[in-house]
């Protein structure tokens, strides 16, 4: 009997972040616990650009701005309210679902390349916000922060990343599963269709914006007291290349896909780091060789062969 | 006495410099099955378009069940009970059939969540599509994609059922289940305005028929004497008037 698709999706899920979870207890090594660290921020950042992209199709480019946007929330009030880092998280999570919800009440009527290109337009002016008010953010200096677990290794930060992305993960089961999770993925094949079967195309197009924005922003929030710097350079516009490649490349409208697409690609990337500049080049002709070959992405790939063979 | 369920009050509809639809007014009454015909660009989607929702009228009203309906959105429309049927089909592609059914039934929202799925199982398997429920609807042919999005109409109980040329493209003994069902479905109480080329299944499925020809109402009355109007037969019916 075949498995329904969603199910699929999270018991492969399970299968990872045990996998995951297991991954300290054989790597030892602070830099590949680090590099980890940075792709579990990554997939989560990629599973919130997936709700609004995947599954809602509104193909935005400004996940890391968002992400962004959540850095400078908690750093800030981090900096200089001295609020906790935790509080400051929690912050970054309201203060992006707020943007997230203006910007995509701004985009409603917008598709397509018109949405994309008011998106960069969105990313470019907030990323020059952030550089150009010196006195704030320090500009391209960037906004130094205390970290999470002030002197704590690399573990702990790995099973915290591992525990929000589950924890994310579990709630994009639900959602997707729901029936908003049917009218999200209707509005993506046809939202005239799906209008004229009784979905609010307008109201639900503004929740996927929404939730997408804020679960990147929790994403720089946990992300800015790991790394302790919070940089306008996270939220240029190679760096929303990078989060939507890692969800198209793992398979972008699956619940897996994106958690893949990071872990696999961050640490790829870090591979063909050592080729120097031309790391980027061969980095950039992966991401289009997996959209040329594998156009379902990585898990969309193997739940078809998997299909095939059942 | 049966209830006027759907009322068109002097609609026009301009697209710039062309007059699509003027100074269209008809009543159609609960239970009716009635069949909307005209040449190519006559109006007939046009005005399907506007009683859904898709465009705001130049001129007049359009009330459903004695509330004006004009100006609300499609969203707004299906949910007070209009469904529709494209003429160039859409179903959602990446969703399962199944799924297909189901998005109508708990966005419209006029039947219990619980009866839900038993329904859209019950109609799926009345159109012959009941093995194919897991399958991804892009992944149909044609005319079982176009059967689909006939199901997904009946999905919610709805008061009116828009049908735009459900016939074109569907294998013959396809046509016959497509048929038995909005049949039944009429014979149930249902209200349906037919839209389509097909002129033998109209004459044989619609007692009532409206003729539309460049945007105006040129009959409306029982089909058997419309189809002998000589305007009719001029602006559209050709050879098969004659013919009968």
């Amino acid at each position: 009997m075949r498995m329904e698709k969603r199910k699929l999706d999270l018991l492969v899920s399970v299968v990872v972040f045990c996998l995951m979870a297991l991954v300290p207890v054989f790597v030892k090594s602070a830099y590949w616990l680090g590099v980890l660290v940075v792709a579990l921020y990554f997939s989560l950042a990629a599973m919130g650009w997936n709700l609004l992209g995947g599954f809602t199709g509104q193909f935005s480019i400004a996940p890391a701005t968002f992400c962004m946007i959540g850095m400078y929330t908690s750093a800030m009030l981090v900096h200089y309210l001295h609020w906790s880092p935790v509080a400051g998280i929690l912050m970054s999570i309201v203060a992006t679902a707020i943007v997230g919800l203006l910007l995509g009440w701004v985009c409603l009527r917008l598709r397509g390349p018109y949405l994309a290109l008011t998106t960069i337009g969105f990313a470019e002016i907030v990323r020059g916000l952030i550089r150009f008010s010196y006195d704030i953010t320090r500009g391209d200096l960037g906004l130094s922060v205390p970290k999470l677990f002030g002197g704590g290794g690399h573990v702990t930060y790995f099973y915290t990343f591992l525990g929000v992305v589950v924890l994310v993960q579990l709630l994009l089961y639900f959602l997707i599963r729901s029936r908003v999770g049917l009218y999200l993925q209707s509005i993506r094949d046809d939202d005239v269709a799906a209008s004229g079967r009784g979905v609010n195309v307008v109201g639900w197009k503004t929740l996927a914006f929404t939730l997408s924005s804020l679960i990147c922003g929790l994403s720089g929030g946990l992300y800015v007291h790991f790394i302790g710097l919070a940089s306008p350079e996270t939220g240029l516009i190679i760096q929303s290349g990078l989060i939507i490649g890692m969800a198209v490349i793992g398979g972008m409208g699956t619940l897996t896909g994106p958690l893949i697409g990071g872990l696999l690609l961050q640490p790829l990337s870090e591979l063909v780091r050592e080729f120097g500049v031309q790391h980027m080049l061969i980095f950039s002709l992966l991401i289009i060789l997996a959209i040329r070959f594998w156009r379902e992405g990585l898990y969309g790939s193997f739940r078809k062969v998997l299909a095939r063979v059942s | 006495m049966k209830d006027r369920l759907l009322a068109i009050c002097g609609i026009s509809k301009n697209f710039g410099g062309l007059q699509a639809l003027l100074d269209v007014s008809f009543e159609i009454e609960e239970g009716e099955l009635v069949g909307l015909i005209g040449p190519n660009g006559s109006g007939k989607t046009t005005l399907l378009n506007l009683i859904n929702g898709y465009y705001p009228p130049t001129e007049g009203q359009i009330f459903l069940d004695g509330h004006r309906i004009d100006g609300l959105s499609p969203n707004q429309v299906a949910k007070l009970g209009v469904s529709r049927m494209f003429q160039a089909t859409r179903i959602f592609p990446r969703m399962t059939v199944l799924e297909n059914m189901l998005t109508v039934a708990y966005a419209v929202g006029r039947i219990p969540s619980g009866e839900i799925e038993r329904r859209a199982r019950e109609i799926l398997e009345r159109l012959n599509l009941e093995r194919m429920i897991h399958e991804e609807a892009g992944s149909l042919s044609g005319g079982q994609r176009k059967i689909l999005e006939f199901g997904t109409c009946f999905m919610s109980e709805p008061k009116l059922v828009l049908l735009d040329e459900p016939f074109a493209s569907i294998h013959p003994d396809l046509k016959g289940v497509l048929e038995e069902f909005m049949r039944a479905h009429y014979e149930r109480g249902g209200t349906i305005v037919l839209v389509s080329h097909d002129i033998p299944s109209v004459v044989a499925a619609c007692p009532r028929v409206i003729v539309l020809n460049a945007g105006q109402v040129i009959a409306d009355g029982p089909t058997q004497e419309v189809i002998r109007k000589d305007e009719v037969a001029e602006a559209y019916l050709g050879g098969f008037a004659q013919g009968r």
